[in-house]
């Protein structure tokens, strides 16, 4: 047994390191009601230059041909420094286009992806359509070489200034549930789009965007008609291991503890042992991480260690603002203060990207073979 | 031992609740800016005028009346200082009128109803004071659905003679902890309601035996709160009222938490009325705390440990 990444990945977080010392005041790894796309933008774009957002992808397409744990130390690294998330576009998308889009949406797609000009927005979740995909109802009807897409999606994050939308559409019957589902590529400045906000707590802007008749080109399908359900299955193995970095719940509770030594308050014995008892939920948070990292790095299927690792990264993530709230009184009231900023951030953690519950029934159903009721 | 609601109670709660139901709620609160809410200087004139906020009957040691209309309004998610009034200003022997804020002696910063108030009641360790706040309060960036002020310092001098101050206090417990009561209740409340409308995997999402043991435990942790506060307001017990406060603040983590879950990606959106309910209980911790670790005092005042 060996808990470490070892000199290749050590050196690379060095890299990541130095590389974000240019980066490291960005903060969009939170969201904010202001408008930081532009030292976002120079972000993605800085990191295309050192083809960093295709670390993993194949080298035939462009890629580094690295090993997915360079992805973690890269995205992890960003967390900690609170830069910026995984994007959506050079992850999910490009993966899924690399393993099965054709020539030409590689040539098509692929460039701007890796060189962190174009962006992408997820649209999966719908009004009716949230843990529950399979039941999602945005149509997409075929009429010779077009697809007529018509529908809902919500909470869309960053909608309203993605180049391109990545949907997944009902082609078959309600019925038919995942087995009747197609991925397209909306561009979404397409005639028939309106997007509406939705302001979250957060400050994030999230969307509503509707669909009157958009017209589709078929070349813009990816995969087969009725095959998005098994490709998007496939996208997020592919992804397990940037879909919670533990280094954002070290680097807000370290803030914590800053916070609290500065005032003074970490001599009182109650807020040592809060502390103390966070402080092992943190380390325990780091060897889940570290424990999924070991399943990815052994080309195992790593998606019960991957939901441990989501699942304890954000439920602690909320118990250090959580805290910070109980213990920041009274500047937690206030608007734009260091702890109402941290807890505001975490409220969404446990809901975004697979909620705790979905978790728990992967960790229950395929980590300790129960029964799954139907 | 009898939990139900006498004619007289029941036909207060009835009254104000129909007051409440037209002046009072989730879209009135959204009128007045949401999260970041106005005064509500209109409800508390009615309430007023009806008699409401004066309904504790001085110098008795029994507020239950008064809890009860107190846990109504804020049910109501109203904008307004009414648990101030109707605890904590029978308690201090003069005659008070208008919106008061309630400050620890020496509180500087943000503080619920600092820029509304008429009046201050300043709670020191050995003493009670009523201030008339600077004018110059200023409204604080605060989105926790309070209007908070801003106050940079406490005005000397007003010292009530004789005040019982740990009286003074315990009532003050009692009125963050029954408010938090009626914040929770409601939060609970439309989230049975979304878990019972809402399907996905073809069934509602409340007929998840999870879901239900979730939801369980918070009417269970909102019961134990509300029974405790009014014990404390029945009882006039410094004790109970501590306990009721520590109670109260460490049930309303669960609600937070299990609510916004429960709610997915809608409970998160500012245009849904979950929040509403939810940040104030936050901002209604935070306070709990400011009025001396009432675990700690409830520790003391039953054990003197």
């Amino acid at each position: 047994m060996n808990f470490d990444l070892g000199p290749e990945l050590r050196a690379f977080r060095h890299q990541v390191r130095a590389f974000l010392e240019d980066f490291g005041d960005i903060g969009a790894f939170f969201h904010h009601e202001g408008d930081y796309d532009v030292a976002t933008r120079r972000l993605y774009l800085a990191l295309g230059e050192r083809n960093w957002l295709a670390l993993a992808w194949p080298t035939e397409v462009g890629g580094e041909g690295r090993h997915p744990l360079f992805e973690f130390v890269l995205w992890d690294e960003m967390a900690r420094s609170r830069a910026a998330r995984p994007p959506l576009g050079s992850g999910i998308v490009a993966k899924t286009i690399i393993r099965a889009g054709t020539d030409e949406q590689k040539q098509r797609f692929l460039p701007g992806l890796r060189s962190g000009e174009i962006f992408f927005s997820l649209g999966y979740s719908e009004p009716e359509a949230g843990s529950d995909l399979a039941g999602l109802r945005t149509r997409a009807v075929r009429r010779d070489q077009t697809y007529l897409v018509t529908g809902e999606k919500r909470w869309t994050s960053g909608g309203h200034r993605a180049d391109y939308l990545w949907m997944l559409c009902r082609t078959g019957t309600q019925e038919s549930r995942g087995r009747g589902l197609t991925i397209l590529i909306v561009d979404r400045r397409s005639p028939g789009i309106t997007v509406s906000p939705l302001t979250a707590l957060s400050g994030e802007r999230f969307n509503e965007i509707f669909f009157d008749e958009v017209e589709v080109p078929v070349e813009n399908r990816i995969g087969d008609e009725n095959g998005g359900w098994q490709l998007i299955g496939e996208s997020l193995a592919t992804e397990r291991h940037v879909q919670f970095q533990p280094s954002r719940v070290r680097r807000d509770f370290d803030d914590l503890v800053g916070w609290l030594s500065a005032r003074n308050l970490t001599g009182d014995p109650v807020v040592r042992h809060r502390l103390s008892d966070l402080a092992v939920r943190v380390a325990e948070v780091e060897a889940l991480a570290l424990a999924m990292c070991e399943a990815v790095q052994d080309g195992r299927d790593a998606a019960v260690e991957a939901a441990a690792n989501k699942l304890a990264g954000s439920e602690v993530a909320q118990e250090v603002s959580r805290l910070a709230g109980d213990l920041g009184v009274p500047d937690s009231v206030v608007v734009g203060s260091q702890i109402e900023y941290l807890w505001r951030q975490s409220i969404s953690e446990t809901i975004g990207g697979g909620t705790s519950e979905i978790m728990r029934g992967l960790i229950a159903g395929r980590g300790l073979g129960m029964p799954i009721r139907g | 031992m009898d939990f139900t609601l006498n004619a007289h109670q029941e036909a207060v709660l009835d009254a104000v609740g129909t007051l409440l139901s037209r002046h009072a709620g989730p879209a009135r609160l959204h009128g007045l800016g949401g999260d970041e809410p106005g005064y509500d200087h209109d409800l508390d004139k009615r309430l007023a005028e009806a008699g409401f906020l004066d309904i504790a009957e001085p110098g008795s040691i029994c507020r239950l009346d008064a809890a009860l209309v107190l846990e109504a309004i804020a049910g109501s998610l109203a904008s307004s200082a009414a648990g101030w009034r109707l605890l904590v200003v029978p308690t201090l022997g003069v005659d008070v009128d208008g919106p008061v804020a309630v400050v620890p002696e020496g509180h500087s910063g943000p503080a619920r109803f600092a820029a509304d108030a008429d009046t201050l009641v300043v709670i020191g360790d050995d003493h009670v004071r009523l201030v008339r706040p600077d004018r110059g309060a200023a409204r604080i960036r605060s989105r926790l659905g309070w209007p908070v002020g801003d106050l940079n310092g406490l005005p000397a001098g007003g010292v009530i003679h004789d005040a019982p101050v740990s009286e003074v206090r315990s009532w003050a417990r009692v009125a963050v902890a029954t408010e938090m009561v009626g914040a929770m209740q409601f939060a609970l409340d439309i989230t049975v309601q979304h878990v019972s409308d809402r399907r996905q995997f073809d069934r509602a999402i409340g007929s998840f035996q999870a879901v239900q043991h979730g939801l369980a435990e918070c009417a269970v942790a909102v019961e134990g709160a509300r029974w405790l506060a009014l014990e404390a307001a029945f009882t006039g017990s410094a004790g109970t009222a501590a306990a009721a406060l520590a109670q109260a603040s460490e049930a309303s983590k669960l609600i937070f938490r299990r609510t916004h879950q429960y709610h997915g990606a809608m409970g998160f959106t500012r245009e849904y009325d979950l929040h509403l309910a939810t940040l104030r209980l936050l901002a209604l911790r935070s306070e709990a705390g400011s009025l001396g670790r009432p675990a700690a005092a409830c520790a003391r005042e039953h054990w003197g440990i």
